[in-house]
C-alpha cells in the first residue's frame, strides 16, 4: 500500500506535532533563537509565571537589533541600548542560555548567524521573535516568526500552539538573466502578487530557477516571503544545501551526518502532492527591480516609471498609493532611473552574507560613489565580515568611499542609532521600505545589492548596466 | 479568570491600506514608551506630523474600536504594536486584513482582529464619516460589529474568539501537555543540533 503523496510542508510539520489541541497543533521546536529586542518582555513574563527554560540546549542568542555597528566600546553605547544589552546579557546567563553578546566573534544578525554555523538544518522547526524567521526556510527547514507572548512560552514549554497553514506552491520556470537576482526575483513577486498574496499559507518555492540558485540566494528569497504574507516560506533540501552545511561547526559528523543527510532526501513534495495554492511564475520575465512606495509591494522594473494610483480598483487603494508618492515626493510617470538618491545601504537579513557583498562589490571595482551620496556596508555577522576582508571586499567598499562597519540590523530598522536624517532618499537593499522605517521622514527605495552598488555610483536610481564601463 | 463577551465605545477611523506596524509602534519612541507607557508610541509619526490624523481627533482619546484599511499590521513581528493600541484603549481592530504574526499577537493580548468583507467596510466607514466617533459594538458570541443601522458579520480566529471569551492562558493551554512534550522529546532524531555540542564556545 502506498501513502498519499505529501507536500514538503506537510512532511516538516507532522513530524514536529506533539499533540493535536483541535483547531491548533502544539508544535515542538528543534531551535529558539533569541535576540535583544523581543525577548526584554519575554524574559520579564517568564519570571512572573516563576519558570525556568525548559531547553537551553536548543536555544541561543545574539545581539543584532541593538547592537551598535560604528566599532563604539560596550562602555560608551547610548542608554536605550545599553539596556537592551544588559539585560539580554544577564537574562541569559541566569538561564544558562549561550549567546553572542556585542563584539563577539561569532556575533551576528540572527538569521545569518545561524545558518553560517550550521545550526539551522533541513527538518528542523526553528521560530525567533523576528518575522524574518522565514529565511530559515531556505535549508529546508519549517521556520516562522513569532510574538514576544510566544516567545515566553517557547522558553517556558520549548512548544507552541500553531494553527496549520493551507499549503502554497510558487513554481518559477525558466532561469533568471544573468545580472538578475533572487531579490530582484522576490520584489518582481511581491509587486505582482502583493503583501498578503500568502497570508493563512506555507509557501514553498521550487522551479528550475530556485533549484539553481546558491543556498545565500535562496535565504534571500525565503526571507521576503514573509513581504507575501506567508506564514512560512521553504525550499526542498537538496546537493546544494549538503554541500552548504558539510563541515560547519554546529552540523552533525560522522554517522549522525550520514543518517542526517539520509532524512533530508525524503524531504520535498512528491509527484502528485496537492496544493491549496498551484502558482507558476516564469524567472525569465524577471529584471532588476525596485520600489517606487511604502510597501514592498510597491514595486517595479527599474526601467519603468513611478504608476499611476489612478489605475487602482478602490477608493481607498487610490488614496493609499496618493500618500505614499507624497510621503516618497515622487509623481505618477517618472522614470525610476531619473530619481536622485542621497544614499545607500547594503546590509540586513536580506542581503548582508557573503554572496551579497561580492556582489556589491564587483560593481564597486574601480568605482566611486558619486559627490554627495553617502554609503554603508554592514555585514550580516562577524564571520561574514571576516570573510570580505580576507577577500578583499572591505578595501573595494573603502576604495569606493563606503563606510565599512561592524554587524548588525543596523540601517534596516535603525533602532541602534543608524538613522538617516530627515527626507534623506536612499536605495536599500533590506526588506521592508516602511514610513520611518530608516529614520522619521527617511525614503526608502528597496532593490539588490547589485543595483544598490550602481545607484550608489550614479547617485540616481541605477544597474549595472547603466554605468560606463571602468577603463 | 472571566473573559470579556463583547468590546464597546467611540470608534477611530483610519482610511488608509497596508499599514504596518513599523507606523503603528515607530521604535524612534520606544525608550519614551519603556518609561512612560507604550501608548506614547503609538503611531508616533503620524500624531506628531499630521493634524488631521485619527488620533489627533476630539474624543479620539476614548476611543475603543479602530477601523482601519485592509492588510492592518503588515510586517514587524514586534508585539509591542499591540500593546500600544492596547495601552491606548483600544480592545478592538476592525479591518478587511490582517498581517499574520499582528493577527496572532492581538489574540495573545485579548484584542479582537475582527475581519469584515470589503464591501461591508465600505459601509462602515461611510457610517463613521458621516458620525466620527460614532460607539462601536464588536460583539463576541454573535460575531457582529453594530454601528448605528449597521449590523456587518466578522470573522475572526475561532481559538482566540474563545481565549477572549474564556480568559483563559495559552501557557497554562501548553503546559497541561508537558508530559506529551516530554514524550516527544525522547523520539527526537540523534542528529539534531544542539548548543551543547558546540563545546568550543564559552557558556556565559
Amino acid at each position: 500500500m502506498t501513502s498519499a503523496p505529501q507536500t514538503l510542508f506537510a512532511k516538516l510539520w507532522d513530524r514536529h506535532v506533539v499533540a493535536d489541541a483541535g483547531d491548533r497543533d502544539l508544535l515542538f521546536v528543534d531551535l529558539h533563537l533569541i535576540f535583544e529586542g523581543t525577548s526584554k518582555e519575554a524574559f520579564a513574563g517568564l519570571d512572573d509565571d516563576g519558570l525556568p527554560v525548559r531547553r537551553p540546549d536548543l536555544t541561543l542568542g545574539t545581539v543584532d537589533h541593538f547592537s551598535p555597528t560604528n566599532g563604539v566600546a560596550r562602555e560608551q553605547v547610548g542608554s536605550e541600548t545599553a539596556l537592551y544589552l544588559d539585560l539580554f546579557d544577564s537574562n541569559c546567563r541566569r538561564h544558562g542560555i549561550r549567546y553572542f553578546g556585542y563584539q563577539h566573534a561569532q556575533q551576528g544578525i540572527v538569521h545569518v548567524m545561524a545558518p553560517e554555523l550550521g545550526l539551522t538544518l533541513p527538518g528542523m522547526s526553528v521560530v525567533c521573535g523576528d518575522s524574518h524567521t522565514s529565511t530559515h526556510g531556505a535549508l529546508g527547514a519549517l521556520a516562522f516568526g513569532i510574538g514576544s507572548t510566544q516567545v515566553r512560552q517557547v522558553l517556558a514549554a520549548q512548544a507552541l500552539l500553531v494553527a496549520r497553514p493551507r499549503a502554497m506552491r510558487i513554481v518559477v520556470d525558466g532561469e533568471l538573466a544573468p545580472g538578475v537576482s533572487s531579490k530582484d526575483l522576490a520584489l518582481a513577486l511581491i509587486g505582482e502578487l502583493g503583501n498578503l498574496a500568502a497570508v493563512g499559507c506555507a509557501l514553498e518555492l521550487t522551479g528550475t530557477a530556485v533549484r539553481s540558485m546558491s543556498v545565500e540566494s535562496r535565504m534571500t528569497l525565503c526571507n521576503m516571503g514573509v513581504e507575501l504574507g506567508a506564514s512560512m516560506t521553504m525550499i526542498a533540501p537538496d546537493e546544494t544545501v549538503v554541500e552548504f552545511l558539510r563541515d560547519r561547526p554546529a552540523a552533525p559528523s560522522g554517522t549522525a551526518w550520514e543518517e542526517a543527510v539520509r532524512d533530508w532526501r525524503e524531504l520535498r513534495s512528491d509527484e502528485g502532492a496537492v496544493f491549496d495554492q498551484d502558482l507558476h511564475f516564469d524567472a525569465r520575465t524577471a529584471r532588476p527591480f525596485v520600489t517606487w512606495g511604502t510597501s514592498p509591494a510597491h514595486a517595479v522594473a527599474i526601467d519603468a516609471v513611478v504608476p499611476d494610483p489612478g489605475e487602482l480598483a478602490t477608493r481607498e487603494q487610490v488614496d493609499s498609493a496618493w500618500k505614499a508618492l507624497t510621503y516618497m515626493d515622487l509623481e505618477p510617470g517618472r522614470p525610476m532611473r531619473s530619481i536622485g538618491i542621497d544614499a545607500v545601504f547594503i546590509g540586513s537579513c536580506a542581503n548582508s552574507r557573503i554572496e551579497d557583498l561580492r556582489a556589491a562589490a564587483s560593481v564597486l571595482e574601480g568605482r566611486h560613489l558619486a559627490i554627495g551620496v553617502r554609503g554603508f556596508v554592514v555585514p550580516g555577522s562577524a564571520a561574514v565580515r571576516r570573510q570580505a576582508e580576507a577577500e578583499g571586499l572591505a578595501a573595494v567598499f573603502e576604495g569606493a568611499g563606503m563606510e565599512w562597519r561592524e554587524p548588525g540590523c543596523s540601517f534596516c530598522v535603525a533602532v541602534n542609532g543608524d538613522t538617516f536624517a530627515p527626507g534623506t532618499r536612499t536605495v536599500s537593499t533590506s526588506n521592508r521600505n516602511f514610513e520611518g522605517r530608516q529614520g522619521a521622514l527617511v525614503r526608502t527605495h528597496l532593490a539588490s545589492p547589485a543595483v544598490a552598488a550602481a545607484s550608489g555610483v550614479a547617485g540616481r536610481i541605477c544597474a549595472p548596466d547603466d554605468l560606463e564601463v571602468v577603463a | 479568570v472571566s473573559g470579556t463577551t463583547a468590546v464597546r465605545g467611540p470608534a477611530a477611523l483610519i482610511e488608509r491600506e497596508s499599514v504596518d506596524t513599523d507606523t503603528i509602534y515607530p521604535f524612534e519612541f520606544n525608550a519614551e514608551a519603556l518609561e512612560h507607557g507604550r501608548k506614547l508610541a503609538l503611531f508616533g509619526h503620524w500624531r506628531r506630523q499630521d493634524p488631521a490624523f485619527a488620533l489627533n481627533q476630539p474624543g479620539a482619546d476614548a476611543a475603543t474600536v479602530l477601523v482601519a484599511g485592509a492588510e492592518f499590521g503588515i510586517g514587524s513581528s514586534r508585539e509591542m504594536a499591540v500593546w500600544a493600541l492596547k495601552d491606548w484603549g483600544f480592545g478592538a481592530v476592525v479591518a478587511p486584513s490582517f498581517g499574520q504574526i499582528f493577527k496572532l499577537n492581538c489574540g495573545q493580548n485579548g484584542v479582537v482582529a475582527a475581519e469584515v468583507s470589503v464591501t461591508d467596510h465600505a459601509e462602515l466607514v461611510d457610517e463613521l464619516r458621516r458620525r466620527p466617533g460614532e460607539e462601536v459594538v464588536v460583539e463576541l458570541a454573535s460575531s457582529t460589529v453594530v454601528a448605528g443601522q449597521l449590523h456587518i458579520p466578522f470573522a475572526m480566529d475561532e481559538f482566540a474568539r474563545r481565549q477572549i471569551l474564556d480568559g483563559s492562558s495559552e501557557l497554562d493551554l501548553i503546559l497541561e501537555r508537558a508530559d506529551a512534550i516530554a514524550t516527544y522529546e525522547e523520539t527526537r532524531a540523534e542528529w539534531l543540533p544542539s548548543t551543547d555540542r558546540l563545546d568550543t564556545w564559552s557558556r556565559p
